[in-house]
């Protein structure tokens, strides 16, 4: 199978078709707790491995994660947080904000977005998310966690840097 | 229509189009952020900061470089850093944290922000042209798998196998009958060195362990998406019975099976 990814072709059979990541995304998912922000020199990451409802297990390879970039010292600059759903080393969804991206297929998305995997194009198609509310890594890491169907089995108190 | 007026004619269309492609926002605290039609081989475009910061106007790319490596699965680690800062120095460009950050200045700016974007996609595209980001790992399991059934293999998928430390999981088990058996694992990763390495450690762990006195231990490592040194290839075949590197694994894996004396069970 012939893999397109920007204006490379690269021979590849991709891991997983677009009906098992759709429907993985679909199914009920939960997570034992939203763990506070990890401090990793250039910037926060929270993350968590999730677990299939049905049987309670951990889905292998699939984390829910949201990252901020911490900015350059003395600058405002543009706030660059974003969440992800990554499995297996693949993001197969996505939530950030881009000025502008050119989906493959010629259309294209201003502002805050949704990246969606598929075979051909992997996460390079997106489709418009509606701008959150707040803008901090655990807020994000909320939508995300909403839009992929991943409940949270115990609140933790937020004990940790308000990023 | 005279050469001259054929030349402004195509620039003027030229200019005009790429103006109506850019896109452009003020930050929160001063300062713009610019969409280029400029494109990662990820597809993404390049979007870079422009702020003044005293008498000096800073270019940044808001982190962006460097967070399409880490969506492409990239480990970011501090080698990877000082092998971007290393590709970056010639354009006088500096990684700050996650940054790519140029100093210019307000005479420099048009033509800084243009070697900003050039350097920021050649340092993307170093790393996002050629990493393949799928592991081929369940296609190989795949390929394995339909091979042992069509040679009427009885096998066990996922299976733990007990080394003399500790068990450890195979893809594919064939218990020894009357004939070795085969304990084998699909190898696909970015890091092989380091997944030779601990292969090598199980390989071993599984052969000292008295019980699997009549199994063989193999590894099919990937060869499309990872990349293996002569090195990392030599743990691998010296340690397991069978190493097959993925793309051999149609021609070769019945006749390497048989040679060992893994027979199938029926016919």
């Amino acid at each position: 199978m012939i893999e397109f990814r920007g204006s490379m072709k690269i021979t590849s059979t991709p891991p997983f078709t677009k009906s098992e990541i759709d429907y993985l995304v679909k199914e009920a998912k939960y997570i034992n707790e939203i763990p506070p922000p990890q401090d990793r020199v250039n910037d926060f990451r929270v993350q968590a491995q999730v677990y299939r409802v049905a049987d309670k297990k951990p889905i292998k390879g699939l984390f829910v994660m949201a990252t901020y970039d911490k900015p350059l010292p003395g600058m405002s600059g543009k706030i660059q947080v974003s969440a992800a759903l990554d499995y297996k080393g693949l993001r197969i969804r996505g939530i950030d904000k881009e000025l502008w991206h050119d989906n493959p297929d010629g259309s294209s998305v201003r502002g805050w977005h949704e990246h969606l995997w598929s075979p051909e194009y992997l996460d390079a198609y997106v489709a418009p998310f509606p701008e959150p509310r707040h803008k901090t890594i655990r807020a994000l890491f909320e939508a995300g966690l909403k839009r992929w169907n991943i409940i949270v089995v115990r609140e933790q108190l937020r004990l940790s840097p308000n990023v | 229509m005279s050469e001259n007026k054929i030349k402004s004619a195509v620039l003027e269309k030229y200019l005009r189009t790429y103006r109506d492609l850019i896109a452009v926002e003020e930050n929160e605290g001063g300062g713009v952020t610019l969409s280029f039609p400029f494109h990662f081989a990820s597809r993404h475009r390049i979007e870079i900061t422009v702020e003044r910061a005293g008498g000096r106007v800073i270019v940044s790319d808001s982190a962006n470089t460097i967070g399409q490596l880490r969506d492409a699965g990239y480990k970011v680690t501090t080698e990877l850093r000082e092998r971007l800062a290393q590709i970056a120095k010639p354009c006088d460009i500096r990684i700050v944290r996650n940054h790519l950050v140029m100093e210019s200045s307000e005479e420099r700016l048009g033509g800084d922000i243009q070697r900003f974007l050039e350097a920021a996609k050649t340092i993307g595209d170093v790393y996002l042209v050629h990493h393949l980001r799928v592991p081929n790992e369940k296609q190989i399991s795949a390929e394995v798998k339909e091979i042992l059934q069509e040679r009427h293999y009885i096998f066990k998928e996922r299976e733990m196998v007990g080394g003399e430390i500790e068990g450890h999981k195979m893809d594919f088990y064939i218990p020894p009958n009357g004939t070795p058996g085969l304990a084998l694992a699909v190898l696909a990763a970015q890091n092989t060195h380091n997944v030779a390495q601990v292969w090598g450690f199980r390989c071993d762990d599984i052969k000292r362990q008295p019980q699997n006195k009549r199994l063989r231990v193999g590894v099919v490592y990937d060869t499309r998406g990872s990349v293996w040194s002569e090195e990392s290839r030599r743990i691998l075949e010296m340690r397991a019975d069978i190493a097959i590197p993925g793309d051999m694994v149609s021609k070769e894996l019945v006749s390497i099976l048989e040679s060992k004396g893994v027979k199938p069970h029926l016919g």
